[in-house]
């Protein structure tokens, strides 16, 4: 969308008046992290936090307590937005989703000890390559879906913590410096169809690395640490945010909804940016609505909101700035749903309610080639995802964007032969 | 910059998709590499497009150049069998003009280094 044509249908409020509604989220969650909790609680929360070897699924919320899991997405959040101030970089579609993702993997996996490595590693990359960091941003940010790599070799390994805390931060550097050619890459997979193409590299290079610990006689013991204490006050806290969303959409455009339905045209295929597309009122308009559509889902199957459920909710959040709409996700939850109902699983556990909302990283099928597909797209997402996470050990925290990646490159190639036509 | 001539080889591809799915039976390209950018002229003088589609085009190809996108999803430029996605090309370009009297199409595209 032009400029000229943005500024006649929504008010312009500049790279630092979108930063600071990115802002917005990690704000609240420091001023109720000490509302919360004490200082001390927080304090002992982080550390309980961060020597955990936070693979799949281990609930922040549950080791660390609601004060701790806040702040350490909060604190996450502020750093990254700060990162995206200082390489000016223009606020778009893809840095709203990588941002919210972070938030989101801040209640389960991601912590202020484990990411950084990653960050070094593509800051090494580039000195490498001769590039400048901003090129990469992106795709560091999302390669923190390998940050469990780091905690585990630090905190899981029999040995002395001076020869685990180099192997941990050397293998994090490591990640993060393969990870932007092989995600570039790995777009051609699934070309587009899959949202969350990191998860599927993570998924690839976590099972490479989970392969050479057992060779070497180390094993990943998956987990599952839960809680459940905050079902409630999660689900108030998500709502009012939610509905400031939408609010804050709704008066940057004019004061109305008028142009949303532009959004459902769009089949979500990457690089779908919405910011781009329909501007900055509608997305957030979309990513409120979005969110409050994924709590419903939550609600009907009588889920209990948790800190990766919480996750999961935010990363939908903020891929409805980068190709999520309610009419291309819809079909994929159904698909989750009815895969559920009829196979082994439990349809009210906690793997099953993720799987439909990280599911929705199939969305551009959906959008491409209707409901029906989307609803097939679904159904077999979450008999891939039951059954990948042993493959890469839970080290990598995006399980369900390695089972898109493989569900989208299986899909694609195979509704594109059998469309008629050139 | 690395991948810079595959790169300008998938955004030539993108265009020439545009060209080829409204009905155009020659379309002429120029490629060149001068001292500062790429510089891509895509040329038909028989394309039969609707105003509509040609500003829509316009739209997508206008779009400030981002090279953190660039960098993730280049590969997937030129790689829609629908080839109505132009908003990444947008993206790996500086500037963008368009020409467009009927039946004749002229694109030009800037990709500084």
């Amino acid at each position: 969308m032009p400029e000229s044509e943005r500024r006649e249908i929504e008010i312009k409020i500049g790279r630092l008046g979108n930063l600071e509604v990115l802002l917005i989220l990690p704000s609240l969650m420091l001023i109720l992290a000490f509302l919360l909790d004490t200082p001390s609680n927080i304090a002992h929360g982080l550390y309980e936090m961060i020597i955990s070897p936070d693979i799949l699924l281990t609930d922040y919320l549950k080791i660390g307590g609601i004060g701790a899991t806040f702040l350490n997405a909060s604190i996450l959040a502020f750093i990254n937005i700060f990162i995206i101030y200082k390489l000016k970089l223009k606020i778009n579609g893809a840095l709203i989703a990588a941002v919210f993702t972070i938030i989101g993997f801040s209640f389960f996996g991601k912590n202020l000890f484990n990411v950084w490595p990653m960050y070094l590693g593509g800051y090494l990359y580039v000195k490498y390559h001769k590039i400048e960091f901003k090129n990469i941003l992106v795709i560091i940010m999302f390669s923190t879906a390998l940050a469990p790599v780091t905690s585990e070799l630090t905190f899981g390994l029999d040995a002395s913590l001076w020869i685990r805390l180099p192997i941990g931060i050397i293998f994090g550097i490591f990640c993060g410096f393969i990870i932007t050619p092989l995600s570039s890459h790995m777009n051609r997979l699934h070309d587009g169809y899959n949202l969350y193409n990191i998860g599927f590299t993570a998924g690839v290079i976590g099972t490479l690395i989970n392969s050479l610990l057992k060779s070497f006689g180390i094993n990943i013991k998956q987990q599952q640490i839960l809680s459940t204490e905050y079902d409630l006050f999660l689900k108030i806290f998500l709502l009012a945010f939610f509905i400031i969303l939408i609010i804050i959409g709704f008066i940057i455009n004019r004061k109305s909804f008028k142009g949303y339905t532009k959004i459902l045209i769009y089949s979500g295929r990457l690089v779908c940016d919405f910011t781009q597309l329909v501007g900055y009122g509608l997305t957030f308009i979309n990513m409120g609505i979005m969110g409050l559509v994924s709590m419903l889902y939550i609600i009907i199957l009588r889920g209990t909101f948790n800190g990766p459920i919480v996750g999961a909710i935010f990363t939908i959040v903020g891929f409805s700035a980068f190709g999520k709409h309610p009419k291309n996700t819809i079909p994929i939850m159904i698909g989750v749903l009815i895969a559920g109902i009829v196979s082994i699983f439990d349809i009210q556990s906690t793997t099953v309610i993720i799987a439909g909302l990280f599911g929705t990283t199939l969305a551009p099928l959906a959008g491409k080639y209707g409901f029906g597909v989307g609803i097939l797209a679904g159904f077999l997402h979450l008999t891939v995802v039951m059954n990948v996470g042993i493959i890469h050990g839970g080290i990598n925290l995006y399980n369900n964007g390695f089972s898109g990646g493989l569900v989208a490159s299986i899909l694609f190639p195979l509704l594109n032969s059998f469309k008629r036509g050139d | 910059m690395k991948y810079d001539i595959p790169k300008i080889s998938k955004i030539v591809e993108e265009i020439i998709d545009f060209f080829y799915s409204h009905s155009s039976k020659k379309v002429n390209i120029s490629i060149e590499d001068a001292k500062d950018a790429f510089i891509i002229d895509v040329q038909s003088d028989n394309i039969i497009c609707s105003n509509d589609k040609v500003k829509k085009l316009k739209d997508l190809l206008s779009v400030q150049r981002q090279r953190e996108m660039e960098e993730y999803y280049w590969q997937l430029a030129g790689n829609d069998l629908e080839g109505d996605e132009y908003n990444l090309v947008g993206m790996m370009i500086d500037e963008a003009y368009i020409d467009y009297k009927e039946p004749s199409l002229k694109v030009k595209l800037v990709r500084y280094k």
